[in-house]
């Protein structure tokens, strides 16, 4: 036996250079033959893309006496795709939880199905003082659950000056102008929106260091020639 | 004639001991290329541990961990190898006895890591770190001795694959309830290539195929997680996020280091997506930073270790000694190629790691260890014929 050990060593050795050639073949293929179809099908899992539209200017008179800002708020809303029979009584469990560990003002209501029949159901609107971070850490873990951000553009408490400042509409997440001095510096208030990509961790988290933005025209403030007297002299 | 033959005789001993010499002396360059490439690849696998754990909480953790292991594995490595190979010969048979104790006592009283009882928490602190032992895994140079001291010695390969099998069984049986399935794996191949190059009838192997489906069948139904691994391996895009997920991100890591690689610190995907990059997927981490041209200097390394130790067996005269060196090139070889057929999608998902290379210190010393007590055997004789150790 000992004889032939030379030999069985031979065809060890060459079991073994051919299972490493397999090795590096398959890495090769990996590495260089089909990097670009696994680099799309990993992008697309990890990669978000969207669109952030910049804060709206705000308008000032001549005095710089703020008329019209932007102020942004958020929701806890449940997910239409969620609102289905089945998950009622686990959407109301949580909402129990969330209540009883942060947020005491959520309405001590139990919802049932004929009330989840519109898009995103809104069940709280989350003030400023609450921990967003600590609310989304126990939503993340339901997929029935989101925090919507709201937008709202907010005018002086003036019948006249909102007719002067005039009306907006959002559409999908952009404020626009459809009146009034909201219509005629448009362009200017609402500068153009940001192109974002970030990658997402396996937990859906951002990877801050990932996070890019293309190029844009920044919002800018819009002062008047006049102040509130005037303007509502003239009108 | 006589004088002629006299003569003959002279010469062919002075070839002999001539050849004698030379084989030595390129034994010595093999054994300097096994530590060079040892501290080399060590030192290469803290910085590769670094680029997989950059974004967690505490990366330079692992870092000091493993640099202080290697330490110890550096140290162990030169003191098994100083030590002379009959001492392990003489010590096998109760070293031996420890380890299948300790092997026992895991079972009972051993610290579970993702379901495996295979750890030993060691009441030391290495600068302030906790440590932990895994028997398994050291006992992988001791167990080859004892094949080699005392098993395939009958003229008999019927006796040889019996006694062999008894001792496999018995040995694989703790090891298969902890259940570390992926070092059971490693000695399975081992053990089978090991059998196959010492025994004229090999072919006895094929007796053990009922036994081997029995224990598969009982592995799986009690075991459930194994299946929906092997499914997941076998139809990875069916359940991408949950049983297809790690071999999806093996890929897509691989796929991310291209040839060249992202750059060392640069390894975002195997820091955010791959599971346990510093250890079972190490190879897949190292390719994200390395690329391919990296990873295949990296090959070509351990493919060295691999290649001195067939060396070295080939050309040490010693019986013993060459069927440890053989068995012991095998092991480290199998678990090599394990490891990277599992990166590489090639091998469904066990948790073997890549020697050296991997964040371990069990690992690293079971390593250091096998090539030492290597070392030792290769240098204990350097004429031929010599059983005397036996």
């Amino acid at each position: 036996m000992e004889n032939n050990l030379g030999k069985r060593i031979f065809y060890l050795k060459i079991i073994f250079l051919l299972l490493l050639l397999i090795v590096l073949y398959t890495h090769f293929r990996y590495a260089f033959l089909e990097r670009n179809k696994l680099l799309q099908l990993g992008n697309k899992l990890a990669w978000r893309e969207g669109i952030l539209y910049q804060p709206r200017g705000k308008i000032y008179d001549s005095d710089m006496n703020i008329l019209a800002w932007t102020e942004r708020y958020y929701d806890l809303v449940i997910k239409q795709d969620f609102c289905e029979k089945q998950n009622i009584d686990k959407i109301n469990k949580v909402l129990n939880l969330i209540r009883k560990s942060l947020v005491p003002e959520i309405p001590h209501k139990k919802f049932i199905i004929e009330d989840l029949q519109e898009d995103n159901v809104v069940v709280y609107g989350i003030k400023p003082e609450i921990d967003l971070k600590k609310l989304n850490e126990i939503i993340d873990n339901f997929e029935f659950f989101a925090i919507k951000p709201r937008i709202v553009r907010l005018i002086v408490d003036h019948k006249k000056i909102q007719k002067i400042i005039g009306k907006t509409k959002i559409v999908e997440g952009k404020i626009i102008g459809i009146s009034g001095l909201e219509l005629k510096h448009d362009k200017k208030l609402s500068g153009t929106p940001v192109h974002y990509k970030v990658m997402l961790n396996r937990k859906r988290e951002w990877i801050t260091e990932t996070f890019s933005t293309s190029s844009s025209e920044k919002p800018e403030n819009v002062v008047l020639e006049k102040n509130i007297a005037k303007l509502l002299e003239e009108n | 004639m006589n004088t002629v033959t006299q003569q003959l005789d002279k010469i062919a001993q002075l070839v002999t001991s001539h050849e004698g010499k030379l084989q030595f002396s390129s034994k010595k360059n093999h054994i300097i290329v096994i530590y060079a490439m040892l501290l080399i690849l060590g030192l290469c696998g803290c910085l590769a541990i670094y680029s997989a754990t950059f974004s967690s909480s505490s990366p330079k953790f692992f870092v000091i961990k493993q640099f202080l292991w290697l330490v110890a594995g550096l140290l162990t490595l030169w003191c098994s190898s100083i030590i002379k190979f009959k001492y392990y010969l003489k010590l096998i048979l109760p070293i031996i006895g420890i380890f299948y104790a300790l092997l026992i006592l895991v079972l009972i009283r051993g610290h579970q890591v993702n379901g495996m009882n295979g750890w030993f928490e060691i009441p030391v602190k290495l600068f302030s770190f906790k440590c932990y032992f895994q028997p398994s895994e050291v006992a992988k140079a001791f167990f080859v001795l004892f094949l080699a001291k005392y098993l395939l010695n009958f003229k008999n390969d019927f006796k040889n694959f019996c006694s062999f099998s008894i001792v496999a069984v018995l040995w694989s049986v703790p090891i298969m309830l902890q259940p570390d399935l992926g070092t059971l794996l490693i000695y399975a191949i081992a053990m089978l290539f090991y059998f196959v190059t010492q025994v004229k009838r090999w072919q006895y192997i094929l007796l053990w195929s009922l036994p081997l489906i029995v224990a598969l069948m009982w592995i799986f139904f009690n075991h459930s997680y194994i299946t929906e691994r092997l499914l997941g391996f076998l139809y990875p895009e069916a359940d991408p996020l949950n049983s297809g997920w790690h071999i999806n991100q093996f890929r897509y890591t691989i796929a991310r280091g291209g040839l060249t690689g992202a750059s060392w610190g640069n390894a975002i995907w195997a820091n955010n997506f791959l599971p346990l990059a510093h250890s079972d997927s190490a190879y897949a981490s190292i390719s994200e930073a390395c690329g391919f041209t990296g990873m295949f200097i990296v090959c070509l390394s351990l493919a060295s270790l691999s290649y001195c130790g067939f060396y070295l067996a080939e050309y040490t005269q010693n019986l013993v000694a060459r069927r440890f060196i053989l068995g012991a090139t095998i092991i480290f070889s199998t678990q090599t190629l394990l490891h990277m057929a599992v990166n590489l999608t090639i091998f469904p998902t066990t948790g073997i790691t890549l020697p050296i290379l991997s964040y371990g210190g069990s690992s690293m010393i079971a390593t250091m260890l096998l090539f030492g007590i290597m070392i030792s055997a290769a240098k204990c004789e350097n004429t031929a014929n010599n059983n005397n150790l036996k």
